[in-house]
């Protein structure tokens, strides 16, 4: 079997070929280790100076031969003997230790070219000047711009954070205007649209109106409308919506039978179709535009739909819902107002008052129905009305409710007693004047000054008697005057309390009377 | 042919105006600001303003002290919203004007009061 050495592994090509080179590449090598240097002295009688030689420091061996100390650097051992070595006569020959045991110049030999074939030695390699080593370190860093910084600009992830997301900021901001320069020039386009429509609907619409009574635009063919206006541009989803909206800004800016006439043109296009359409969407603002229109247009037959969105969870849509069904049913019953699952807000009952008002003058709308409303705000609205509406004829239902409901509507029908000037219901109000509820008392309070009678004053003295505080003194004062001045006087007059004193000069000073 | 001179900023309202003065006869300008308005006076020369009181840069109520200066014969009528700008509507009225026609109006309405004031 025979191994081959693989050549790759191994330094192949010695770098010495002569023992003169051996010599050399021992002297460039310094040290080699294991491997020492010593000289031996052949000559039997040799001189006392090389004996005495303390750099050599020659020894007697068991055999009688004069050895040096072993060197472990060449040049030392090769200097220390130079001198010598030229003499003849001296006869000093080299020796070599290999792991201390004495050997010669073939063996040294054969153990560094083993020691160079495993690399476990290398040729010193000459040190460079100063100048070769900046050109050894420039040509280990090639010429890369910003190759340094980005190395450091990768590895630095703090650098790397800000810098994302400043250009990630940077990304959306130019997105974001991008985007709105697209929105602008899309609603510019738009406009521009819109204005060539307007001009294109205004002269047709105005020689519709003024040329045709109601019954003639209810006759018209559809060629006949095309005379009028273009079936393609007709057709168009975007002149459709101009046109509406023309048709309804000047619904709300006319009278008489033009009103009329634009309610049977928007019709005839159908473009009520489109308002019905609109209540299936899925956006709430176009469905309350569309509720808006359906009002606006008085398009009964979509009553119905509209209907089902009167209890929706989103407040415009409810408040848009109710508001047409209250404006365009022909019964107002309230029952739609009074199903409602969601609480009434200022601005619902402010919008309803005004529509409800507006009707109360022509039908009679059933309030009472309100009453039994599951929902407490529902009820509270139903008490405004009965006292903003004036509707007497509902006390006598009040009166019977009074007694059994929570103490917040108490004091709203408190206030609606106090509205409309309820004399008879001064048990209930003297009721409330002694609760625990001291909002119920201070709406009683009030109350009893317009409509109560002789037991409420005794009672306000009574409370007036526990020392209240000076806003409720001044509340129940005021109530006593209004009742009975002579009660007012007397109490007054015997108390020495200078709070009532105060007031009581502020109830009777003409100026500060209304303040 | 009288001329009647139209300040309104909505153009369907002034267009529809126009279009039923045309029917009577009459030779109409429309412009849609104060200030094509105060022009539009020493230009064309009105025999009738009907002017609205909200337009763009100069109201109602600077067309009408500007009339009374350029033009102090010339009748106006003032077309306004009933319930908004009511002290503007009560200056109009103490400025002289001959008319005013809350909105929302009738067209034909208008027209029988122009019809009456040149009468």
């Amino acid at each position: 079997m025979v191994f081959c050495a693989n050549p790759s592994f191994a330094q192949d090509n010695l770098p010495y070929t002569d023992s003169t080179t051996f010599f050399k590449f021992l002297e460039s090598k310094e040290e080699i280790p294991s491997l020492k240097f010593r000289y031996k002295i052949t000559n039997p009688n040799p001189s006392n100076d090389l004996l005495n030689d303390s750099t050599l420091n020659f020894e007697k061996d068991e055999l009688g031969i004069y050895q040096s100390q072993a060197f472990e650097k060449f040049s030392s051992w090769y200097s220390a003997g130079e001198k010598y070595l030229l003499k003849e006569e001296v006869m000093l020959t080299p020796d070599f230790l290999i792991y201390e045991e004495p050997s010669n110049l073939s063996a040294a030999r054969d153990y560094v070219d083993n020691l160079w074939r495993n690399k476990d030695i290398f040729i010193n390699e000459k040190k460079p000047e100063v100048g070769d080593v900046l050109v050894i370190l420039a040509n280990m860093v090639p010429y890369e711009p910003m190759f340094k910084y980005r190395f450091q600009f990768f590895s630095d992830y703090k650098l790397l954070l800000v810098t994302s997301i400043i250009g990630f900021f940077l990304i959306m901001a130019i997105v974001m205007i991008l985007y709105m320069i697209f929105i602008k020039m899309r609603s510019s386009k738009v406009e521009a649209k819109e204005k060539i429509y307007e001009s294109q609907i205004i002269g047709p619409l105005s020689e519709l109106l003024f040329e045709k009574t109601e019954e003639e635009i209810n006759n018209l063919s559809d060629a006949e409308i095309f005379e009028f206006f273009p079936e393609k541009d007709l057709r168009g989803k975007h002149f459709k919506h101009v046109l509406i909206n023309k048709i309804i800004s000047l619904n709300k800016k006319m009278k008489g039978d033009f009103k009329d006439k634009l309610k049977a043109l928007y019709k005839k296009f159908k473009l009520d179709e489109i308002s019905i359409k609109k209540l299936k969407s899925k956006r709430w603002d176009v469905i309350t535009t569309g509720l808006v229109q359906i009002n606006e247009m008085d398009l009964v037959e979509a009553l119905p739909q509209v209907q089902e969105l009167t209890d929706s969870s989103n407040f415009y849509i409810r408040s848009h819902a109710i508001a047409t069904l209250l404006n365009l049913s022909e019964n107002v019953d309230l029952k739609t107002i009074k199903k409602q699952s969601f609480p009434l807000s200022r601005w619902q009952q402010m919008n309803y008052l005004r529509i409800i008002k507006y009707l109360h003058i022509q039908k009679t709308i059933q309030i009472e129905t309100l009453f039994e409303g599951e929902n407490q705000t529902i009820r509270l609205f139903a008490y405004k009305l009965v006292g903003l509406l004036g509707r007497v004829d509902l006390l006598e239902k009040l009166s019977k409710l009074a007694p059994n409901v929570s103490d917040i509507e108490k004091i709203e029908i408190l206030k609606t007693y106090q509205m409309i000037g309820v004399h008879t219901e001064s048990t209930f109000i003297n009721k409330c004047l002694r609760s625990d509820n001291i909002n119920l008392v201070v709406a009683a309070a009030k109350a009893s000054g317009q409509v109560g009678d002789q037991a409420s004053a005794f009672i306000l003295i009574e409370l007036l008697n526990e020392n209240p505080s000076f806003n409720l003194k001044m509340i129940y004062l005021d109530s006593i005057l209004r009742l009975d001045k002579s009660m007012y006087q007397q109490f007054v007059s015997t108390s020495n309390d200078k709070e009532l004193n105060q007031i009581n000069a502020h109830l009777l000073d003409p100026l500060l009377q209304h303040v | 042919m009288k001329k009647i001179l139209i300040i309104e900023d909505d153009l369907l309202i002034s267009s529809l105006v126009q279009f039923r003065l045309k029917k009577d006869g009459y030779e109409t300008l429309l412009v849609q600001d104060g200030n094509e308005g105060t022009k539009a006076i020493d230009s064309f020369n009105p025999d009738l303003i009907i002017t609205d009181v909200m337009i763009p840069f100069k109201n109602g109520i600077e067309i009408i002290h500007y009339a009374r200066k350029s033009k102090p014969d010339t009748p106006i009528i003032v077309l306004s919203s009933l319930g908004e700008e009511e002290k503007i509507v009560l200056e109009a009225f103490n400025l002289g004007v001959a008319d005013f026609i809350p909105k929302p109006f009738n067209p034909n309405e208008l027209a029988i009061r122009v019809k009456r004031i040149f009468r």
